[in-house]
């Protein structure tokens, strides 16, 4: 029985926040946490932006955004596992990049694909008569591409990119699954030592970072895309044309 | 806009820097699930201060893990990574050289296959933990307990060895494996004694018990009773309940661990006390036959390399000055 | 100008959408392309600023090959406006308009200053400026198209189907403020519709094209009305075509005839006395017509009051006085008082016409402009050819 009284005594008790000796407390977990999704996010963004954009823009080579969707399936621990027998053996040392290399590689694998996808669909919905008059008006594909169609795909480009990262924030508990740290090491020791309110707690507190960090997002989603693409704007009536709107008694007849 | 962008890659980018920044410093005393262990075990440096051991997460509050160690043999490792317990990662790691020490079972073919040394116990730290069935009373009748009491009579720790070498290295089907063992020990010849009876067989998600379970079943239908299985149930929170609900009726396991799981203060040690305090422990509606001398038990164990550097014998090296 | 020299455009699987096209888009002059659906007008549109590349022959701006110079530079230099806008939505107004002299690293102040007199001039409230285009109409939106086509002063515009996407009253308007525009600019434009009507009322040379690529007829619109080339013009100009000529003939002086008038807020006994076969025109305090006012079968005690704006039948259109002959038909035609009402520039009263008097001045017209049709065609007719004297 998960008792809620005991999660938050475990929650509120200063000393599971500190370090101390054979166990490391919440706020390190929390940064380890934070350090293994950023790390993830910003490579899988480095991987999904460039090629969806490019994908978007010249509309070749779609098949590689079906493909990478493809990676969404995989089963993250499974992998974690298979990748560590794979690269294991070549990492000597007794640091943490044995494991902290397969882990990372699952967690791009997983972040990369909404971010790839996001974006092209941002780029390919950017309306054609935009893109016709950008052309049309003489600018480079280039500048085509930088100038009208990333910043009107921006918020399908955020909407994917905050996907990935509360995928990312999600599954990176799977770290503790091979030693590392992060909010995950709470998860699964409290799992083996059949401690409760530790499990939960990790667990919980893995949701609020998510929150946090899509709130955050969202943030920067609001300064970043300009407020014509988002909507953001007062819907009161507008003035009519200084020339037209009104019906005119007994027209003039038009020649 | 184009400052806009620029403002925030250059944000991500400190962002990322600050937190590997703040990352670093806290895996640099012994990465995230590696804890360290230093401030206990006195100032001169032991051997054990020097390495790092693997083992489940669990390890870290086990009575018989870290505590264990330190309190029975004054081992304080230098660092722990919390990996599975005597699964892949463990002996991958152990191999890779990115753990000491790990904790695996005695019956892993890896031991054998990677030329692993197992470090003696002489004091009996890692409880025993003999191989026997754990039974819903009313199944146990005597035809029963008469042929699964046979095998346990004649099943050794070798014979373990042997079939999880069959079963996990050969990935030969464990049906067939367990047939062949009660052959070849004389087991499994066609009678009536469990005649009438009907058993579901349960077994825990690894091949070992899986084989032993085949062992069982088979041997029971060879005495004419009707016999079930389900295989690779879970871990003890799904199949105890089971067994006492009636979804199994007989599951192979292992006295330590059990006795640990019905009574968490049990001090038990050695096979016969551990025995003995089972029987007791078990809760009403379940017993345990007889118990064969076959264990497979937690052990520390290290690579040959490692044993030679700082000639290793038993867990009790691990305490001696580097 | 703008010269096509044997112009072809023809697709990997076969299909030809241009077909040796040659002509010439005079400068200072808005040249349409006209026809139905895969005549390659857009096509051949589209080759001029090198959206598409032709297959055979070449495209001259002004004497310059247009295939030697860089896409991108050579559209610079070209205002471009499209169906539906295409504006940017994530920029304001002010920053779309001014997109071509930023693109050319033109100062960004004194470019939004010439972008807001763009604005201004094209018809649209300068509080436009600041908004972004979801916030705006349809008809607002290709207002803004076209100050952006103009920003960079451009001598050549092309323009493909611009008003095509908006409802038929906006379109008008949006026609009429196009024609005053080029009057006030005199940009060499190339327009394609379509619509022969838009063609015909916009057209200084109309380019009829027919399916495949070809060039059917290239004519002034009075010309394409009055002869055309072949039975698919004539079945693609469609039918009033004579109605449709009246607009291009000017009216002359129109003989007008005395209007009495009341005036709002007059009596209406006193209007009753005024009316003429039932009807009375009623004026505003500067002699504009307001309406006209029916007593046919009203008896003297039902009147009481005075004559207010609820009470007018406002059926009837205007004709101005040096306008077009089809204006002042369907002044005439429209009147509910059978008088077709004839006003000045400042649209005050001139006076009256009716449907004969009209018809008589049409047929004046009509006759002059066969007798010296025939005076034409008897002087350039080899001897002994038959002369038909109907146009």
């Amino acid at each position: 029985m998960i008792s809620f009284s005991g999660v938050i005594t475990w929650l509120n008790d200063p000393g599971n926040w500190r370090d101390r000796v054979g166990q490391e407390g919440i706020f390190t977990q929390l940064l380890n946490h934070l350090q293994y999704s950023v790390v993830a996010i910003l490579i899988a963004l480095a991987i999904g932006l460039p090629l969806g954009l490019l994908i978007g823009h010249s509309g070749r080579a779609t098949f590689i955004v079906s493909a990478v969707n493809a990676l969404r399936a995989l089963p993250t621990v499974g992998l974690l596992i298979l990748f560590y027998v794979i690269i294991g053996p070549h990492i000597h040392g007794k640091g943490d990049a044995a494991f902290l290399i397969p882990t990372e590689i699952v967690l791009v694998l997983l972040a990369t694909p909404p971010i790839l996808a996001n974006t092209y669909a941002g780029v390919q919905n950017v309306e054609p008569a935009a893109r016709d008059a950008a052309a049309g008006m003489g600018m480079t594909s280039t500048q085509v591409l930088f100038r009208v169609e990333l910043p009107n795909a921006l918020p399908l480009i955020f909407s994917g990119l905050r996907s990935a990262a509360l995928q990312v924030i999600a599954t990176a508990t799977i770290a503790a699954y091979v030693g590392l740290g992060g909010l995950g090491r709470f998860v699964y020791d409290g799992l083996a030592s059949r401690d409760f309110p530790q499990m939960t707690g990790g667990a919980i507190l893995v949701a609020i970072l998510a929150l946090v960090v899509d709130l955050l997002l969202a943030l920067g989603q609001r300064y970043a895309v300009s407020r014509g693409v988002s909507g953001r704007f007062s819907k009161r009536a507008l003035p009519a044309d200084s020339r037209s709107g009104e019906v005119v008694q007994l027209e003039v007849a038009s020649a | 806009m184009r400052i806009k962008f620029v403002a925030v890659v250059a944000g991500a980018t400190a962002l990322a820097a600050v937190l590997a920044g703040c990352g670093k410093s806290g895996s640099s005393s012994g990465g995230g699930g590696s804890s360290s262990a230093s401030g206990s075990g006195g100032s001169s440096a032991t051997i054990a201060s020097k390495l790092v051991l693997g083992g489940p997460p669990e390890f870290k509050t086990r009575v018989d893990g870290i505590p264990g160690l330190q309190k029975t043999y004054n081992v304080t490792f230098g660092n722990f990574k919390a990996l599975d317990a005597g699964g892949p990662l463990t002996i991958g790691a152990l191999k890779n050289g990115q753990i000491d020490a790990g904790d695996i079972f005695t019956t892993d073919p890896s031991i054998k296959a990677d030329n692993f040394v197992v470090l003696q116990d002489p004091k009996n730290l890692y409880t025993a933990q003999n191989v026997l069935p754990l039974i819903n009373k009313t199944k146990a009748t005597d035809g029963v307990s008469k042929t699964l009491n046979a095998i346990s009579a004649k099943l050794t720790t070798d014979d373990l060895v042997q079939l999880n070498v069959d079963v996990v290295s050969n990935k030969q089907d464990p049906d067939t494996v367990a047939k062949q063992w009660l052959s070849s020990k004389g087991l499994g010849t066609t009678g009536t004694d469990a005649a009438g009876t009907t058993l579901t067989v349960g077994s825990a998600n690894f091949q070992e018990n899986v084989v032993l379970a085949e062992i069982y079943a088979e041997a029971l239908k060879a005495e004419g009773a009707t016999v079930n299985t389900k295989l690779n149930i879970g871990s003890r929170e799904t199949y105890i309940p089971g067994l006492q609900d009636g979804s199994i009726d007989l599951i192979p396991e292992y006295s330590g661990v059990l006795l640990q799981y019905f009574d968490k203060t049990a001090t038990a040690e050695t096979s016969d006390d551990v025995y003995s305090a089972l029987q007791k422990a078990v809760p009403s509606g379940l017993t345990v036959l007889q118990q064969s001398q076959a264990q497979d038990k937690d052990a520390i164990v290290v690579t040959k390399n490692t044993a030679d550097k700082y000639h290793l014998v038993s867990i009790a090296d691990l305490a001696k000055s580097a | 100008m703008i010269r096509f020299e044997h112009v072809s455009k023809r697709y990997p699987d076969g299909t030809v959408a241009v077909d040796d096209l040659d002509l010439i888009a005079p400068s200072n002059q808005i040249t349409v392309f006209v026809g139905p659906s895969g005549c390659g007008k857009t096509t051949s549109l589209r080759m001029i600023n090198r959206m598409i590349d032709p297959t055979g022959g070449k495209i001259f701006i002004d004497d310059q090959d247009a295939s030697r110079v860089e896409p991108a530079k050579l559209r610079r230099g070209i205002g471009y406006v499209i169906q539906h806008a295409g504006l940017f939505p994530h920029r304001t107004i002010v920053d779309n308009v001014a997109t071509v002299p930023f693109l050319l690293g033109h100062d960004k102040r004194a470019a939004r200053k010439r972008a807001m007199e763009l604005i201004e001039r094209v018809g649209l409230d300068p509080k436009m400026a600041k908004r972004y285009p979801a916030q705006l109409s349809g008809g607002q939106q290709q207002r803004v198209g076209v100050a952006r086509a103009l920003a960079a002063d451009p001598p050549v515009m092309l323009m493909d189907e611009p008003f095509s996407a908006v409802d038929p009253v906006v379109r008008e308007q949006l026609q009429n403020e196009f024609l005053r525009l080029q009057g006030e600019l005199g940009k060499t434009i190339v327009f394609v519709t379509h619509d022969i009507d838009e063609a015909i009322k916009l057209g200084d040379q109309v380019a009829v094209l027919r399916v495949g690529g070809h060039l059917a007829q290239l004519a002034t619109p009075a010309e394409l009305l009055a002869q055309p080339a072949d039975p698919f013009v004539a079945g693609f100009v469609g039918r009033d075509r004579g109605y449709r000529a009246l607009g291009f003939t000017a009216a002359g002086t129109l003989p007008t005839n005395d209007e009495p008038t009341v005036r709002l807020g007059a009596d209406l006994r006193q209007a009753k006395g005024s009316a003429q076969n039932g009807w009375v025109l009623v004026v505003d305090d500067r002699q504009q017509p307001q309406g006209w006012l029916a007593f046919d079968g009203v008896a003297d005690s039902a009147l009481h009051g005075q004559v207010t704006s609820d009470l007018l039948n406002l059926g009837g259109t205007l004709a101005r006085q040096g306008g077009t002959l089809r204006e002042a038909l369907d002044a005439a035609l429209s009147s509910p008082s059978g008088r077709g009402v004839v006003i000045d520039d400042e649209r005050r009263l001139i006076g009256t016409l009716t449907a004969s008097e009209v018809l008589q001045r049409i047929e004046e017209r009509a006759a002059s402009t066969r007798h010296e049709a025939g005076v034409a065609m008897a002087s350039s007719a080899p001897a002994g050819s038959v002369v038909d004297g109907a146009p």
